[in-house]
């Protein structure tokens, strides 16, 4: 019996440590408590902001207008409701093809957004935005 | 030189008259307007007091056209600030726009109220009712919070 039984007691301390672990929360990738008031950025959508928004709109541009306006690096430390109205105001630009600007265009026309990034963007807005909402 | 004088007259005359056959493109009013953000009733009547006297004729479908608002080239400073008005912000739209372009305008409110930039000095120049007091500007201001807060918690 003796053997049997300290068999079955490492068992159920196998399977123990079986169910603390999956009741461990997740915290590999995003913080939940965080999710739901600061914007997050995909990979590829990082990356379409790093080539083509950047230039202008980060705190060492030459253009104070943009510089005001949106600062990409900055966002995480803006109000919730500041957060909503950049992605509104994405979405608008980006509606209108008004971003980048045709004036910088016009000498850098590698920098205009495909098609596939609008249409990137503006989901990944949009996804932003709704969770921001709840 | 009299001449001279008396040519430059007429040509000036000659294109004051002319320019007044260009179009302005003022855009027109509407009297019906049933997304307004006064009918909604979700302003207090001092805001809308203050909303209706100085924010209404560039950034609503009712503007109160003067009578210089008539006549070339004036017209056309009209027109284009009209247009950018209620291209920027229509408050005879408010009902239309979703949650996040509320709280966008709410933001833009704020900071243009709050920072004097509006309502437009060349606008109260014509209209001193229009000028905002401090005072007004801060209930203003407060507002925006407040409608951004419950906007987020409904």
């Amino acid at each position: 019996m003796k053997p049997h039984g300290i068999f079955l007691a490492l068992a159920g301390l196998v399977l123990a440590t079986f169910f603390i672990q999956a009741k461990k929360p997740a915290t590999v990738g995003r913080n939940h408590l965080m999710a739901d008031t600061v914007i997050e950025f995909t990979p590829e959508v990082r990356s379409i902001i790093d080539q083509k928004c950047l230039g202008c709109h980060n705190p060492d541009a030459k253009n104070e207008k943009a510089k005001e306006k949106l600062q990409w690096d900055a966002i995480a430390k803006l109000s919730k409701a500041k957060q909503i109205a950049i992605m509104d105001e994405v979405l608008e630009v980006l509606e209108k093809g008004s971003m980048p600007p045709e004036k910088f265009l016009a000498n850098r026309p590698e920098k205009k957004l495909t098609e596939d990034e609008v249409k990137l963007l503006t989901e990944w807005a949009n996804a932003n935005a709704d969770r921001l909402l709840k | 030189m009299k001449r001279i004088g008396k040519f430059l007259a007429a040509a000036v005359l000659v294109i004051m008259i002319g320019i007044q056959f260009i179009p302005s493109n003022i855009p027109e009013n509407k009297t019906d307007n049933p997304d307004d953000i006064i009918e909604s009733g979700v302003v207090s009547e001092e805001v809308a007091i203050i909303l209706k006297t100085s924010c209404y004729d560039c950034h609503s479908n009712q503007t109160k056209l003067p009578w210089y608002s008539k006549i070339a080239p004036v017209s056309w400073l009209i027109a284009k600030d009209m247009n950018e008005g209620r291209e920027e912000l229509n408050f005879s739209e408010w009902g239309n726009y979703p949650k996040r372009r509320l709280i966008k305008k709410l933001e833009g409110i704020s900071e243009e109220v709050g920072e004097e930039e509006m309502p437009l000095p060349i606008y109260t120049i014509m209209h001193g009712e229009a000028k905002l007091s401090a005072d007004q500007r801060k209930l203003i201001v407060e507002w925006t919070k407040n409608e951004t807060n419950r906007i987020l918690e409904n």
